[in-house]
Order: C-alpha cells, then sequence, then structure tokens
C-alpha cells in the first residue's frame, strides 16, 4: 500500500510539473517540450509498473513496454521540435 | 452415437478449458487477465497511433493548432488528471485489501465517483467549447480535440460500468480485470493530456 500511495504521489506531483511547464502563451521550446513529454512518459511507465503491476512480470515485458513509450515520446519530441521541416517537407 | 459422443464432447472441453488456463505461452506472466493485456496493447498502439497523427497534423498547421489549443482551459485538464490518477489508486488499494481479505468497496465506490467527476468535468468543457461555437467542423485541431477526449470519454464511462461490475461480483479475478481495464484508461489519459492540452 506505501508503495501505492508514493506512486500516487509521485503522479501528482509529475501533473502539476506538466501543467506548470505548459502554462502561459508561446511555444514551450525543446527544453519544455522534453519535459512535459519525460513527465508523461514516467507517469505512464509508473502506472504500468504499480497500479498494473507490471512488476510481477517477466523484466521482458517491462522492457517491452518501456521501449514503446520511450519509442512514441521520442517520435513526439522529433515531431515538435522539427516541426517547420516536416511542415515543409509534406506541404 | 449421440449419447456416446456427448460425454466426449464434455472431456475434451474441460481438456480445452484446463490448457487455456495454463497455455497462455509469453503472456502467462503477465498478472491479471492475458486478454485484458491483449487490449492493452491494443489500446496502446490506437491511440499512440492517434497521438502521431495529431502531431503531424499539427506540424502541417502550427498557427491554427497554437491558437486553438489557446481555447482549452489546462487547468481543467490538469485537475481532470489529478482527478482520474487519484481514482486509479483508489482502485490499485482496493485490490490489494480485498486480496487481503479486507474491505473494499467504500474505495470502489469511491473510485467510480472520481470517474464521475472527470466526466462532469469533460461535459463542463465541451459546454464551454460548444457555447463559444468552437465544434468538430471549427478546423482540424477541434475535429481531433473532440475525436481524442471524446473516444477517451466514453473508455470512461464504459470502465465505470466494469468498475461496477466487478464490485458487485467481486471475485479477486473479477477485481484484477476490472482494475486493469480501469488503470488502462488512466495510463491512456496521462499521454493525452499533455499531447492536446500543453505540447506546442
Amino acid at each position: 500500500m506505501a508503495t501505492l500511495t508514493r506512486t500516487w504521489v509521485v503522479l501528482m506531483l509529475l501533473t502539476a510539473v506538466s501543467m506548470w511547464a505548459g502554462h502561459g502563451t508561446g511555444g514551450l521550446g525543446p527544453l519544455g517540450v522534453g519535459l512535459v513529454l519525460a513527465a508523461a512518459n514516467v507517469k505512464a511507465d509508473r502506472i504500468l509498473t504499480h497500479y498494473l503491476d507490471l512488476h510481477r512480470a517477466d523484466g521482458s515485458w517491462r522492457a517491452g513496454f518501456r521501449s514503446l513509450l520511450t519509442l512514441l515520446g521520442a517520435a513526439l519530441f522529433g515531431i515538435y521540435v522539427l516541426y517547420p521541416m516536416i511542415g515543409a517537407a509534406l506541404r | 452415437m449421440t449419447e456416446t459422443a456427448a460425454p466426449a464432447t464434455v472431456v475434451i472441453a474441460e481438456d480445452v478449458a484446463d490448457g487455456e488456463a495454463a497455455d497462455w505461452g509469453p503472456l502467462s506472466s503477465l498478472p491479471g487477465n492475458p486478454m485484458m493485456w491483449i487490449l492493452i496493447l491494443g489500446e496502446l498502439a490506437a491511440f499512440g497511433a492517434m497521438f502521431i497523427g495529431f502531431a503531424v497534423t499539427r506540424a502541417l498547421d502550427p498557427a491554427t493548432f497554437d491558437a486553438s489549443q489557446a481555447q482549452l482551459d489546462r487547468l481543467l485538464g490538469g485537475v481532470n488528471t489529478m482527478v482520474l490518477v487519484t481514482s486509479g489508486w483508489l482502485v490499485a488499494v482496493a485490490l490489494r485489501r480485498r486480496a487481503s481479505g479486507l474491505s473494499h468497496r467504500p474505495l470502489m465506490l469511491g473510485a467510480m465517483a472520481l470517474g464521475g467527476v472527470f466526466l462532469a468535468i469533460k461535459a463542463v468543457e465541451y459546454g464551454d467549447k460548444i457555447g463559444r461555437g468552437l465544434t468538430l467542423e471549427t478546423n482540424s485541431f477541434f475535429q481531433l480535440y473532440y475525436l481524442l477526449t471524446g473516444f477517451h470519454a466514453m473508455h470512461v464511462a464504459a470502465g465505470i460500468v466494469i468498475l461496477g461490475i466487478v464490485t458487485w461480483w467481486d471475485s479477486l479475478e473479477n477485481l484484477e480485470t476490472g482494475a486493469a481495464f480501469w488503470h488502462m484508461v488512466d495510463l491512456i489519459w496521462v499521454l493525452l493530456y499533455p499531447i492536446v492540452y500543453l505540447l506546442r
């Protein structure tokens, strides 16, 4: 139960960090985009590991889910940081 | 002939049932019902593809997307994240208490109530946007906003029903399966919120 409560506290704190990093107007810049995506990635990993009990599964499952989340985060980071080039290439 | 075939069918069915329980291959090490993990993987893949699609569509028209995103209430979206995360915590604790033979139903009811709060906040958001003329037909940002958040809200509504069912028929396996669905809904939202509400 203590692990679950610690996980909940971490999720709440990371949500607050995301809200702080994403507030205001104008672009977030690479640092802001990276911070928001990293917070989301860690939150998703904590939910999988502790709420969904993935820590009880084979290590290959944990590695697989972490890889999937990292791949998604990296793709989104690339698209948001390089969007002028991507937009020009697709138009 | 029918009389002799029937017992054999029963035996075969029992064998298959026993085999299914023990023969999930690599999925066997996953906690809870393996079918739920197949659903989780499928949902992650589907929403992941939609998130990439959202980001690429923004790259084609960043000015419209950024101006439209500024119309969203980032605070309400963040509050809803906290509501759903807290609901997931209650379900996780309820499952541990059920496994220990302790009372778990009040926590499950609390989790369902928070699911209702999430939907109520979402309804307030939709009401505000529609009241300002921001609908599916406004632009591609709002099309994707309603598609993604609406699809997720349908999962939340289904999740509340599932939590209700497993709270009533509360075998440990039922609770594990219902909890896994609810955590999946939670997992999708913690990825969806920053992409739709914050990133620019």
